[in-house]
């Protein structure tokens, strides 16, 4: 699998599972200080990058596993032992959303999520954003087009990127459809390692 | 920090998100110098977080042309719709209920027990969820009581024991009035929990606003979001404002979990004890001020007294009615 390709297949088959991953996610860690969603799903993402796509049969239930493991290594890093592990990933409703997932991100609702995230940016950043996405011209001929330096479009399309990869960070209008298991994630402090204070 | 539990995160909070996308956008507009380059992959061999914030930004960036292609018939001034509230679910303390705010001042003694019905439990080591048929949603923490008197211009809750939260569904005509204590806590829409203590009262704010009285002493305190407060009998009231996280851990009863983050063993324990007919003993006086970090399953007793045993180097002693930890 070339680069491109496993850049699209990220796209297509984990992406969609995203928002459900950081909704199981925060219901296990959510009132700790130590432990943060946005770290898990980078590192997830990271292992994701390292494995070998042709080799994964079921993507969701991986990016669960994945996202799973690395609050496991978390807690067994930390100085204070606790807690209960996540239920086992096996428990949990994953092939039972993967169709709303799917749907989630092929229609129109997809179109309209872009749209209201393009929505809040300042005019000229969503202009150059659409030349380049929607009449797909190059960076060049936009700034051209716009009368503005390169430099200027490279700005307007991160901050729009920026816009949308956050926008991707939730179900969109979608019923939340994240998988239910019984269980209590257990988590520890892992201040060290990414340096964070606490704020007690 | 935002916490894990903060669900609006501000653009700005991710900084690596953002130089990932910074790295997109770059490369979007041409290869890169051999500088640039090098630049770049340091920055990805330097934590595996960038690595990852960077597949994703461009699995994203390629998402969107995918879905510029399906717009295809689209018109450009399509209006998002416009986003839900959350249900009273997952994410429970993210309604967007309006709260509006009333004045209660209700006398002390007012409320005799024989004007309540529905009289609602919940046993040690329970959490239980009442529907009330207005649409408004109780949740009673382990050993509690309320009773309940709805009629038509007021919706009054009677806290006899323990803790209880409540999500109120907005109604302007009938506010909705929790008493407590010689206290009231009134609101119309909002979500809120109250907790009687011996010879305290604790109140804790997550969505909207409401009012805490003493019809007593006049004292009148508003509350809005993210707000605590704290009656003593005798004394002023007294507020703090706790972190987006610090509510949601000390309402994650609602979800039948416990959470602590930084709370000594003494704390942690006395909480698992409340939900626990069998209680936990440490048996180390200096076991106890200790800290501890952890999530667990409300009733699950064992589970914790184990991990503090593990945690700390100490031994579980299994009794009929107690679990005793020991010193090894």
């Amino acid at each position: 699998m070339t680069e491109n390709e496993h850049i699209e297949w990220l796209s297509r088959e984990i992406l969609p599972h995203e928002p459900d991953v950081r909704i199981w996610l925060e219901r296990r860690i959510r009132g700790l200080s130590g432990i943060d969603v946005d770290d898990i799903i980078q590192e997830a993402y990271a292992r994701l990058w390292a494995a070998e796509p042709e080799k994964i049969k079921e993507p969701r239930a991986y990016f669960f596993t994945t996202a799973r493991n690395l609050v496991s290594e978390i807690l067994r890093r930390s100085r204070i032992v606790s807690i209960e592990m996540m239920a086992d990933i096996e428990t949990l409703n994953i092939v039972g959303s993967d169709i709303d997932a799917e749907r989630r991100l092929s229609g129109r609702q997809e179109v309209k999520r872009l749209f209201g995230a393009l929505a809040d940016l300042p005019q000229r950043c969503r202009q150059a954003f659409e030349l380049r996405k929607f009449e797909a011209l190059s960076q060049k001929e936009i700034a051209s087009r716009m009368g503005v330096a390169e430099s200027t479009v490279e700005k307007h399309l991160s901050k729009a990127l920026r816009l949308v990869m956050e926008s991707m960070k939730t179900p969109g209008n979608t019923p939340d459809t994240g998988p239910e298991g019984r269980s209590d994630g257990g988590a520890r402090d892992n201040e060290q390692k990414h340096g964070k204070k606490r704020d007690r | 920090m935002a916490g894990p539990g903060t669900m609006s995160r501000s653009m700005a909070k991710n900084e690596i998100d953002n130089i990932a996308a910074d790295w997109v956008a770059r490369l979007d507009g041409g290869p890169l110098g051999a500088n640039k380059q090098a630049e770049l992959d340091a920055w990805l061999a330097a934590d595996a977080r960038h690595q990852g914030a960077y597949v994703r930004a461009r699995a994203i960036w390629q998402h969107t042309n995918r879905v510029a292609a399906m717009s295809e018939g689209a018109t450009r001034d399509d209006k998002p719709a416009p986003a839900q509230a959350a249900s009273w679910g997952i994410s429970g303390r993210m309604l967007a209920i309006a709260a509006t705010l009333l004045v209660a001042v209700v006398g002390a003694g007012y409320f005799g027990f024989e004007h309540y019905d529905g009289r609602k439990m919940a046993e040690i080591g329970e959490v239980r969820l009442i529907a009330m048929n207005d649409g408004s949603a109780i949740n009673l923490n382990t050993a509690s009581v309320i009773q309940t008197r709805y009629d038509a211009d007021e919706r009054r809750i009677l806290l006899r024991e323990g803790e209880a939260s409540f999500k109120v569904a907005h109604e302007d005509a009938r506010p909705f009035v929790v008493a407590v204590d010689g206290l009231t806590v009134r609101a119309v829409g909002t979500h809120f929990s109250v907790r009687r203590l011996k010879g305290a009262v604790s109140v804790i704010v997550a969505e909207g606003i409401v009012e805490v009285a003493n019809p007593t002493t006049g004292e009148i305190q508003r509350l809005h979001a993210d707000e605590w407060l704290t009656a003593v009998a005798g004394q002023t009231f007294s507020t703090a404002n706790l972190s987006a996280n610090e509510i949601s851990r000390r309402m994650a009863w609602e979800d039948g979990r416990l959470v602590f983050d930084g709370e000594s063993v003494r704390e942690a324990t006395a909480e698992v004890n409340r939900y626990a007919t069998v209680k936990i003993l440490v048996e180390d006086p200096a076991m106890l001020d200790e800290t501890l970090v952890g999530v667990f399953r409300i009733g699950d007793s064992k589970t914790y007294a184990n991990s503090v045993a593990a945690a700390f180097d100490a031994r579980l002693v299994e009794e009929e009615n107690a679990l005793r930890i020991v010193k090894k």
